[in-house]
């Protein structure tokens, strides 16, 4: 049995309550870093763990936490925005673990010397959002968030947000804004990090909601113990929510690299396999914006750089699995539609490519598409992502741009013999 | 002043001619000085720059080598190299066109904006020559009256943000805004609240496009059939640098000019459109 740290809790019943959570050693961790750490000792700790970013990027948090420009007023904001397509991690971090985000976040502040601490939660979350500011209102009636922190001396106010249903305001500089009462237009980077320049113009930190909740874990058993677990720069335990064609769909918690997709997706502890007589037909590694994968990388390793290396990412821990059932057309389309509809509308090549390829996309799959549809797709494509290279060439203001071709573009390259039978024989073959 | 300036001068190479420029001035401004012309859209010297619309993407080179960066959004440094004019280049402006262009209609003959439109302009010289767009293009109600001066056309649109941002910047009235995402992006006004700022002929002006239109002006002339002399707005004792602008012996339009020490370019819809008072029939002297 691997070690639990995000998810130790979460079957507990009424998990989300602070006496459950105290009763499971809750809030432990924030006594020791306030009373018996400086922030400096936790930044370490944080740093020695080589935990990356559990968001998307896979940034390493201590090296992000560094990078503050240390000003008088510095912000924390937690990213709990979480809206990928089939990502669905923080979702239950969030509803059954929400006192774990609280004490993770309070270390942040206090590590990083924050005045104050957001929590941007997806509006669609509703129990979440209900759950989280319950922890919030039990936290500050316990001492652990406010003035004087158990008699620290470290004073922070954390504060709740809702999101307004924009896939967009996940990307943190669009989430910052939208934070701040407008709207949820990403920042042009260079120069504006969020780091230098970020919330009300002040430094700030944006770290995801499973980043936060692995730091109590972290503080209490030292980063070196955290850093144990894994391989490489993938250090520690990854929460994977596995979705698509699987029998036992859901969320699991992994030592990173301990695993491969093959024993993710056929372990009947996890995935529990395929429908009798289906087989892997692709894998999306990270959430849709990822470039897919074959049934010939299953044997990769869950891990960071091992589904780099593979010409994709393991982004933001989400895989879906697509059978031979599946239609690569309409899977790719659908994607694109999605991109098409969440697409912030501020730089031309998102705005107007998503919505051009969605339409081919769609004209292929109802079976009015030609051969020239799909140079044309992959030369649109071109255009919002030069060289159509993962990680991509920007020529967009954000990510989600060239997070359009990702999946076009796969399916195009893996599945070119499929896309013809739609166009000879005009339609799709798949019943849907 | 000038020691100042001369320290602070830096030499950057520009398709591999050397020029100087200051110190953190735009790239895309320091070109146009030496010469060098980088098509925009929603670049306008007198608002911040937003880096919207893609079209002024230059090759510079990094760490890494060369990669594509938006010219608006760069200030200048010294020994920075930039490449205008190559096939990665072509290929970018070529694509963000032929983005721009696949749901703009193709209504140029009876647009007011024909003739003197940077969208038609830096379409003819820098853009493709013909579309592969052949599904429906965007549609919207057209042209709307946003206020009693201004019509907006929502599908000429290019989402370029200059009359949003010039409405919220310089004019301090944000009455149109974007609404929606995607490319179901839309500029307008607020419900019930009509665009009835002091300054809204600015946006008219300014749009690189025929999206916004002013009554006044709607179907009166062609670019290249207007007469034109430079002149003062006599509205008020400001005195802001105008263009009268005629047809068929008769005022047409006003155009704000760009005098640094009075108006950058600016009118206020009195001074603007208050040229209709001469020819009124209501006139009384």
């Amino acid at each position: 049995m691997s070690t639990k740290i995000v998810t130790a809790r979460v079957d507990i019943p009424n998990s989300h309550t602070l006496s459950v959570y105290l009763e499971h050693g809750g809030y432990q961790s924030l006594r020791k870093a306030l009373l018996e750490m400086t922030p400096e000792q936790v930044q370490e700790e944080v740093t020695a763990s080589g935990m990356l970013g559990r968001g998307g990027a896979g940034f390493e948090t201590g090296r992000k936490w560094s990078m503050l420009k240390q000003d008088l007023v510095r912000y924390l904001v937690v990213n709990g925005d979480e809206s990928e397509p089939s990502t669905f991690k923080d979702h239950l971090l969030v509803e059954n673990d929400p006192h774990q985000l609280v004490e993770g976040t309070l270390i942040t502040a206090y590590a990083i010397g924050a005045s104050r601490a957001f929590i941007y939660l997806r509006g669609e979350f509703a129990l979440g959002l209900e759950r989280v500011q319950s922890a919030i209102n039990e936290a500050y009636a316990y001492g652990a968030i406010g003035r004087n922190i158990f008699g620290s001396g470290f004073s922070v106010d954390l504060v709740l947000q809702p999101g307004a249903g924009a896939y967009i305001c996940g990307e943190e500089t669009a989430l910052i804004e939208s934070l701040e009462g407008k709207r949820g237009f990403p920042r042009i980077k260079p120069p504006y990090f969020p780091a230098v320049i970020g919330l009300y113009g002040a430094p700030t930190i944006v770290n995801n909601v499973e980043t936060m909740s692995n730091v109590p874990w972290i503080v209490k058993n030292g980063g070196q113990a955290f850093a144990a677990m894994g391989k490489g720069r993938s250090t520690g335990t990854r929460l994977f929510a596995l979705s698509g064609d699987v029998m036992r769909p859901g969320n699991y918690e992994l030592e990173m690299t301990s695993k491969t997709f093959r024993e993710l997706i056929y372990d009947p502890d996890f995935g529990g396999g395929l429908k009798e007589g289906r087989s892997v037909k692709a894998v999306i590694p990270g959430g849709v914006s990822a470039p897919w994968i074959g049934p010939d990388n299953l044997d990769l390793p869950l891990g960071q750089d091992e589904v780099a290396q593979a010409g994709s990412m393991l982004g933001s821990g989400s895989i879906i699995v697509l059978d031979d059932h599946t239609c690569a057309v309409r899977a790719a389309w659908r994607i694109t539609r999605f991109f098409n509809r969440e697409s912030c509308g501020q730089c031309t090549p998102c705005r107007e490519g998503s919505g051009w390829i969605e339409k081919i996309m769609h004209r292929i799959e109802l079976g009015s598409g030609t051969e020239s549809d799909l140079d044309l797709v992959l030369d649109a494509c071109d255009n919002i992502a030069p060289g159509l290279t993962w990680p991509p060439q920007q020529t967009t203001i954000c990510v989600l741009g060239p997070s359009i071709p990702s999946s076009v573009v796969s399916a195009i390259k893996m599945f070119r013999d499929e896309f013809m039978v739609h166009i000879k024989e005009e339609g799709c073959p798949f019943v849907h | 002043m000038s020691t100042d300036e001369s320290q602070n001068l830096v030499t950057l190479s520009i398709d591999g001619k050397e020029i100087n420029a200051k110190g953190g001035e735009l790239l895309i401004e320091a070109a146009e000085k030496a010469g060098v012309f980088i098509p925009r859209f929603c670049y306008h010297n007198r608002l911040p720059q937003v880096g919207m619309c893609r079209m002024c993407l230059v090759e510079v080179k990094g760490p890494r080598g060369f990669s594509l960066q938006p010219s608006c959004y760069l200030p200048v440094s010294e020994a920075m190299e930039v490449i205008t004019q190559s096939e990665k280049v072509k290929k970018a402006q070529d694509g963000i066109l032929e983005f721009l262009l696949i749901n703009h209609p193709l209504d140029c003959p009876t647009c007011d904006k024909g003739g003197e439109c940077p969208l038609q302009d830096q379409t003819l010289t820098y853009g493709p020559g013909e579309s592969r767009f052949a599904e429906e293009k965007r549609h919207w109600e057209k042209p709307i009256a946003i206020s009693e001066l201004v019509f907006l056309d929502r599908e000429r649109c290019i989402q370029c943000d200059r009359c949003t941002r010039f409405a919220d910047v310089v004019a301090g009235d944000a009455l149109i805004e974007f609404i929606g995402r995607g490319d179901h992006t839309e500029v307008n006004v607020f419900p019930d609240r009509p665009f009835s700022s002091y300054f809204s002929g600015n946006t008219v002006q300014i749009c690189p496009v025929g999206a916004l239109t002013a009554t006044p002006y709607r179907f009166k002339a062609r670019p290249w059939d207007l007469s034109q002399v430079e002149s003062s707005c006599m509205a008020c004792s400001m005195g802001c640098r105008i263009m009268v602008q005629s047809s068929q012996n008769g005022l047409t339009r006003y155009l704000g000019l760009d005098s640094d020490s009075v108006n950058h370019g600016w009118l206020c819809d009195k001074g603007r459109f208050g040229f209709e008072a001469v020819n009124s029939a209501d006139r009384e002297s």
